[in-house]
């Protein structure tokens, strides 16, 4: 295990260094003076001149880039053009949204997702199974943003049950009763990717339940229920967490959108308001901080993963 | 024991066919778009701005009094464009660099770090990165989602040509004296076939879905243009006043990407069980 | 001695795409209380789903039992509902399998295996339940059997899972082990092993075996009785030494004939020309006909008797002399 650990950790740091370097140069490719760009239109020439030494365009890329990391890792990512405060600050601010809106879509994935999955799977080719089987698939197909706003219209619009936008830290006034904020914006961004888990789950439980080690755990006299849970789900259930990767690759994607949608301070919001403003410094620093978010994540349900297969830790 | 029946599959066929159905209509909406469209997608008409569906406007109009109906109608144009040109350039810089790293495993090596690499940014972020260096516009939104998904497809490529390159390569063709480019193309290339088209039905349904958002988000295609993305993005304020005005195309987008998923799932499912692996765990981003 | 398992023209029907078809066709056998009866037939030839029908593990959707009974003890296992049947598989009738490298759960330690059978037909405590399933390694020759309980199934070779399966099938002292194949995808010398050690825990338990193959080689070493069955059909049963002595059926003259030995393996043989029908074709009415040198019209028409060749001997044939059994 602790090898397997150690060569996992030993893949991900340099993913991570050589995303930050696209990261790094991309700001250079877009065309003009990189500290002009960074700094945006109302920049003086004596800013510009002194952005220009700072960030050493006189000397080599690899040295630029050494010095842009350093400051990176003493968590300097430059100051926003728009804000004119650290980005860092910014980032942080909008992490509580983000990393509690992805926890609240995670809870109805996989809640919702896998025993759906279950269900469609033990009544395989019955009408339930067929139509949460073609549901599931066109809820995959459907662009978040539009279940977004027609949730919007139905439960804030018209019902009036649920805040359509916004978010109100709950750390301030409101505390925890501002979860609700979250909950539309969770579930347009589960729709989808619940669909996905449904459609894992159902097919690796079918695919699991002609393994010979159910066969013989039927054998043995057990009730069926067992035979699904402890046999079938638990091995269909590597399949999923392998997949969630993938998953959580499609949820960061789609926050962004649901993030606009409705209009949540989170980073994925503000990485598309910084396009717009141009606010490069801010850019760059929100895809450093996902990138970094999603390989981390990445790497913990590699973990998982282990924990849940023993073959994982001879190998 | 044996076991006979194809357990995940269920109506396949059906379902695959009628996939086929929604996409010959979607292609002969955007091939025949300005006979098809009752109105000009673009024309204004003060008179009768966010009206509901009606005999005159059968999907109603939007803030401008534009036809919906005619603006969906030419919207599957663009879609149609975005899409064939995602999967041309996905699968052709991933046909290119995944034979290439089959055949040369040194240049391999190298090549899928990078496509690693890559592949560290969720799909629309990446998209969004490379807006930012590119600018808005059709073809910079068709080019950054092509390069995204020119990576997943690189690596699938590497994947099956690997496999075949073990199984075929060695065993006969080298020892008939073959050379590398006849063992790519006699050899590797056709059997390339099957699985790639399974991935273009994908990629071309992922890029409705990528180019839908960037639209909505205001970066993907200029917004005069009527795209199913650009209509829901200018209409969202709107929906309380006029809810069908995002229906139409987001009902389009989803079905596009639907009917497009149904046709790459079942040839999927018909694939040669080993090759199915490289499709793992799929998702849509 | 008693009849402890007794199966009577038996038919299973196999549901393909093109429709359905009879598997097996009027199988009759029965295994007294501590015998052993080797099944023996070539691959294809039904005897993994009459096992499965025995144990009601039958994959529902593609074969049902189209005919016939199952007694078992005296009660019709074919009658009984899904808890009742749960009731007797796997304590007193268990089943080991062809595949020793995939029919352990990959995900759970080898002693909650053996637990879970245990468990599932005695109130026992898990304490008491995991210091039985430490005996019973030690009596499947498991070394170190407290330790190898926390192992997983993938830190075993395949002779030890096929041991480790012995253990899980004789955790409740079941009155009949139903072995499918169990040495087929081992080594020659594990499958000696594997085959000394199924005899001894046979007579040690005074356990009745059913013992599954395609190899009449092993036939001589584990069984008391044998039948050989032939494309769903029975050919001939009888005690081993009669059978292998006199062999009154024609496939089964031709199998004894090219095994001189009997050590080659019946998927082997060339002797006999021909191979089992495939699904497409038409069946007579003996399916052995068309291999058969003796065969003739009767026999495309009218299915064999049952012949006694000797109180202990019987064989389905038109043309094997001795005599009919009404
Ligand atoms: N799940 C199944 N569905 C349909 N036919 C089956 C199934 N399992 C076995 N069969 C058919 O039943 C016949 C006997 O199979 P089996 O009992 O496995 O043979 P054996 O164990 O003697 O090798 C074969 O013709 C096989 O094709
Ligand atoms: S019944 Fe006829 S065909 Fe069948 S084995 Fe006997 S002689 Fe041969
Ligand atoms: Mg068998």
């Amino acid at each position: 295990m602790l090898r397997y650990l150690i060569r996992r950790i030993g893949a991900f740091l340099p993913t991570l260094l050589a995303a930050s370097f696209l990261i790094f140069v991309f700001i250079r490719l877009i065309p003009g003076d990189p500290a002009a760009v960074m700094l945006g239109d109302q920049a003086t020439p004596e800013a510009i001149e002194a952005l220009r030494v700072e960030m050493g365009l006189e000397e080599s890329l690899a040295v630029q880039y050494l010095r842009w990391l350093s400051d990176v890792v003493r968590g300097d990512l430059g100051d926003s053009i728009f804000f004119q405060v650290p980005v860092l600050e910014l980032i942080v601010d909008g992490l509580e949204t983000s990393v509690l809106l992805a926890l609240m879509t995670m809870v109805w994935i996989v809640g919702f997702g896998l025993p759906v999955g279950m269900v469609a799977a033990a009544r395989r080719g019955s009408w339930l199974d067929q139509s949460l089987s073609g549901m599931s698939m066109f809820l995959a197909s459907v662009p978040t943003f539009w279940v977004g706003l027609y949730l919007i219209l139905i439960f804030a619009a018209i019902l009036g049950w649920l805040p359509s936008s916004g978010y109100p830290s709950i750390f301030g006034e409101g505390g925890l009763a501002n979860l609700r904020y979250l909950l539309l914006p969770s579930i347009a961004l589960a729709a989808p990717n619940a669909a996905l888990i449904i459609r894992l789950t159902r097919a690796s439980m079918l695919d699991v339940y002609r393994e010979d080690y159910v066969r013989t755990a039927r054998a043995k006299g057990i009730h069926p229920l067992r035979v699904i849970v402890r046999h079938v789900f638990r091995n269909a259930l590597l399949t999923v967490v392998s997949a969630f990767g993938f998953t959580l690759a499609a949820l960061i994607s789609e926050a962004v959108v649901t993030e606009t949608v409705f209009s949540l301070p989170g980073v994925g919001r503000m990485v598309v308001q910084s396009i717009l403003r141009r606010d490069y410094p801010v850019i760059q620093g929100t895809i450093l901080m996902i990138v970094l978010l999603y390989l981390a994540i990445n790497l913990a349900v590699d973990i998982l993963y282990a924990w849940l297969d023993p073959r994982v830790k001879l190998r | 024991m044996t076991t006979y029946a194809t357990a995940t599959g269920f109506g396949g066929q059906k379902l695959a066919f009628a996939g086929l159905l929604i996409i010959a209509t979607l292609a002969v909406c955007a091939l025949f778009a300005p006979w098809l469209a009752p109105a000009d997608p673009i024309a204004i008409d003060p008179l009768v701005r966010l009206s509901p569906p009606s005999a005159a406007h059968w999907f109603g109009t939007d803030h401008f009094g534009r036809d919906t109906l005619s603006r969906v109608i030419h919207g599957s144009r663009m879609a149609a464009f975005i899409g064939i040109g995602v999967v041309a350039i996905a699968l052709g810089g991933g046909i290119t660099f995944g034979v290439l790293s089959a055949v040369f495993p040194r240049l391999g090596m190298l090549l899928m770090r990078i496509v690693d690499v890559m592949m560290a940014f969720p799909a629309l972020l990446l998209a969004l990165a490379l807006i930012v260096v590119l600018g808005r516009g059709v073809e910079n939104s068709i080019l950054a989602i092509g390069v995204v998904y020119m990576t997943t497809t690189a690596r699938i490529v590497y994947g099956v040509s690997l496999r075949l390159k073990s199984e075929v390569w060695v065993d006969a063709a080298l020892a008939m004296g073959a050379r590398t480019p006849r063992i790519v193309f006699r050899h590797i290339l056709p059997n390339l076939v099957s699985p790639l088209f399974v991935q273009a039905s994908f990629v071309f349904a992922f890029a409705q879905l990528q180019a839908a958002s960037l639209d909505f988000l205001g970066l993907g295609v200029p917004p005069e243009t009527p795209t199913w993305g650009n209509m829901i993005s200018e209409s969202r304020i709107y929906i309380t006043r006029a809810p069908w005005l995002l229906l139409f195309p987001g009902l389009m987008i989803a079905l596009a990407a639907f009917s497009l998923n149904l046709v790459g799932d079942a040839a999927r499912d018909r694939l040669d069980p080993r090759l199915q692996a490289a499709f793992g765990g799929r998702s849509r981003s | 001695m008693n009849t402890l398992l007794s199966v009577r023209d038996l038919e299973l029907v196999g549901h393909t795409a093109s429709g359905p078809r009879t598997l097996v066709d009027g199988l009759s056998i029965a295994v007294s209380e501590g015998e052993s009866l080797a099944l023996v037939g070539e691959s294809g030839s039904g005897k993994s789903i009459t096992a499965l029908a025995i144990m009601g593990l039958l994959p529902e959707a593609e074969v049902t039992v189209g005919g016939g009974r199952i007694e078992f003890s005296g009660e019709s296992l074919l009658d009984l509902s899904a808890l009742e049947r749960r009731r007797i598989a796997g304590n007193r009738i268990a089943m080991i399998f062809q595949e020793p490298m995939t029919s352990l759960n990959p995900v759970m330690r080898i002693g909650d295996q053996i637990v879970e059978m245990i468990r599932a037909h005695e109130r026992v405590s898990l304490r008491a339940a995991m210091a039985r399933a430490a005996e019973l390694l030690a009596d499947v020759r498991i070394p170190e059997p407290a330790m190898r309980l926390r192992a997983y199934p993938h830190q075993l070779s395949g002779g030890q899972r096929q041991r480790v399966m012995i253990a899980i099938a004789l955790a409740c002292r079941p009155k009949l082990l139903i072995a499918d194949e169990p040495t087929t995808a081992l080594d020659v010398t594990v499958q000696a092993q594997i085959l000394a050690l199924l005899r001894d825990l046979q007579q040690e338990l005074a356990m009745a075996m059913l013992f599954i193959t395609h190899d009449l080689g092993v036939v001589a070493n584990i069984a008391d009785r044998v039948a050989i069955m032939y494309c769903g059909q029975l050919a001939e049963t009888g005690s081993v030494k009669e059978v292998f002595r006199t062999p009154s059926h024609p496939y089964t003259r031709g199998l004894l004939h090219c095994v001189p030995n009997a050590s080659a393996e019946l998927d082997e043989l060339v002797a006999i020309p021909g191979q089992l029908p495939s699904a497409s074709e038409s069946l007579a009415a003996c399916r052995f006909a068309p291999r058969c040198p003796l065969a003739d019209t009767i026999c495309h028409r009218t299915p064999p008797p049952t012949v006694a060749v000797s109180a202990v001997h019987f064989c389905h044939c038109h043309h094997a002399g001795g005599v009919a059994v009404p």
